[in-house]
């Protein structure tokens, strides 16, 4: 296991070398994942989103000037583009309106899971209680990578599970 | 189902974030023991993450693969390209501060100095009185006079901006030291320079004011007017 710091490893992947960006990658990537996961909602868009925002980190490495705040840094990335990407892809939802609400009339709603009711979830709800749940439940750790307050981590959180419990007994099919 | 009491649900979230304290914690038991409603609203809110932990277990299992394919593909990416200027925050805004100071600076510069192209008016419009009214060699004289001010001027120029193309430079190279101190290395090389600009004003000043001098002990009071109103014309305020 490398134990060069943050800063090290920032300093010399800006010199090119990959290997150390690689032992960036391997520390951060879950961090960064659920971020790309809790913005989108879906594991493969999250996967794109995460790997683009750690290539991202590595070509504009030079421009950390603290290598310590690597993990926030790439973060702020990889949230950014996954926002920019929902947005993308809700203007493709809503030119494709017309033909989704014709399907709805026509058929059953469909059966809805935790993921699916998960995945609908807006997305500032979603990426506190991505983060929470799938990384420790620890909403002091949740508030430092969002960087918000414990008690905002706490309404979101409340907001959120209230929200999907609607979702899924609506349904009618709690998991 | 039934339902649970309205006031009941934000304190049932709370209980289950684990954001109550015991006394709080021990109500709300007591509560839903009574109420079949919140009870099962309770009931559904720890299901529900039970499952939430679960699909994030699930998710997490593919996390080392999804690395080795974020690493493979950062082979096939060109390493950081290293810059001269780092383009971030705190250095931005320090530059747009210098930008605006230097660009006031030259300015006031500008507005207070003889400008090379209404100096150069002014050679013409001295060349032009001298040829009608004083004798050939004191005119070359005067003209050599203005030539040498008009080559020192420029070599003067010339000097400041290189100058402050070295210290810019220099002062990149000294980003790594944190935006702190890189600020204050700006501010004090751009009051350097504010400096220089003002001493270049003042001695621009002095030759015309010595040229004048000059033309009237060589030429009389006649030739002086002329040339106090190509002076004027020279150091109006630019449109």
């Amino acid at each position: 296991m490398d134990e060069r710091s943050d800063n090290e490893l920032v300093i010399a992947s800006c010199q090119g070398d990959r290997t150390a960006y690689a032992v960036l990658v391997r520390r951060h990537y879950n961090q960064t994942f659920l971020i790309c996961l809790g913005v989108l909602g879906h594991v493969h868009d999250a996967e794109d989103a995460a790997q683009d925002a750690m290539i991202k980190g590595f070509q504009q490495i030079c421009q950390l000037r603290t290598g310590s705040r690597y993990g926030a840094w790439v973060g702020a990335i990889a949230r950014n583009l996954s926002v920019n990407l929902l947005r993308k892809r809700k203007m493709t939802e809503r030119a494709l309106g017309a033909e989704e609400s014709s399907r709805r009339h026509e058929g059953r709603p469909p059966r809805d899971d935790v993921r699916q009711a998960v995945a609908r979830l807006p997305w500032d709800l979603r990426l506190p209680l991505v983060m929470y749940y799938f990384d420790g439940q620890n909403v002091k750790t949740v508030a430092e990578k969002l960087e918000i307050s414990t008690s905002g981590v706490y309404q979101k959180l409340k907001a959120a599970i209230k929200e999907l419990h609607e979702m899924l007994t609506t349904q009618g099919d709690m998991p | 189902m039934n339902e649970p009491c309205p006031n009941m649900q934000d304190r049932i979230a709370d209980y289950v974030l684990g954001a109550l304290d015991a006394g709080e914690a021990q109500a709300l038991q007591e509560h839903v023991r009574e109420c079949t409603g919140c009870r099962q609203y309770l009931q559904g809110l720890q299901e529900q993450s039970e499952s939430l932990v679960e699909l994030g277990r699930e998710v997490d299992t593919g996390m080392t693969a999804r690395q080795d394919r974020v690493i493979e593909a950062l082979e096939s990416v060109a390493p950081a390209a290293r810059r001269t200027f780092p383009s971030f925050g705190g250095f931005i805004k320090t530059a747009v501060a210098a930008v605006l100071l230097l660009g006031a600076g030259i300015t006031i510069g500008r507005w207070t100095a003889p400008r090379p192209v209404d100096v150069t008016r002014l050679r013409a419009d001295l060349e032009t009185s001298l040829a009608a009214s004083i004798r050939p060699a004191a005119q070359k004289d005067v003209l050599a006079q203005v030539d040498q001010r008009l080559q020192a001027e420029a070599q003067q120029r010339a000097e400041l901006a290189r100058q402050t193309y070295q210290d810019l430079h220099a002062l990149a190279e000294q980003s790594a030291a944190g935006t702190a101190s890189l600020e204050r290395l700006m501010n004090g090389k751009f009051a350097e320079l504010v400096e220089i600009i003002e001493a270049g004003r003042k001695t621009d000043r002095g030759h015309v004011e010595r040229a004048l001098q000059e033309m009237r002990t060589q030429t009389g009071l006649g030739l002086q007017a002329v040339a106090l109103r190509a002076s004027h014309a020279a150091t109006r305020v630019p449109d």
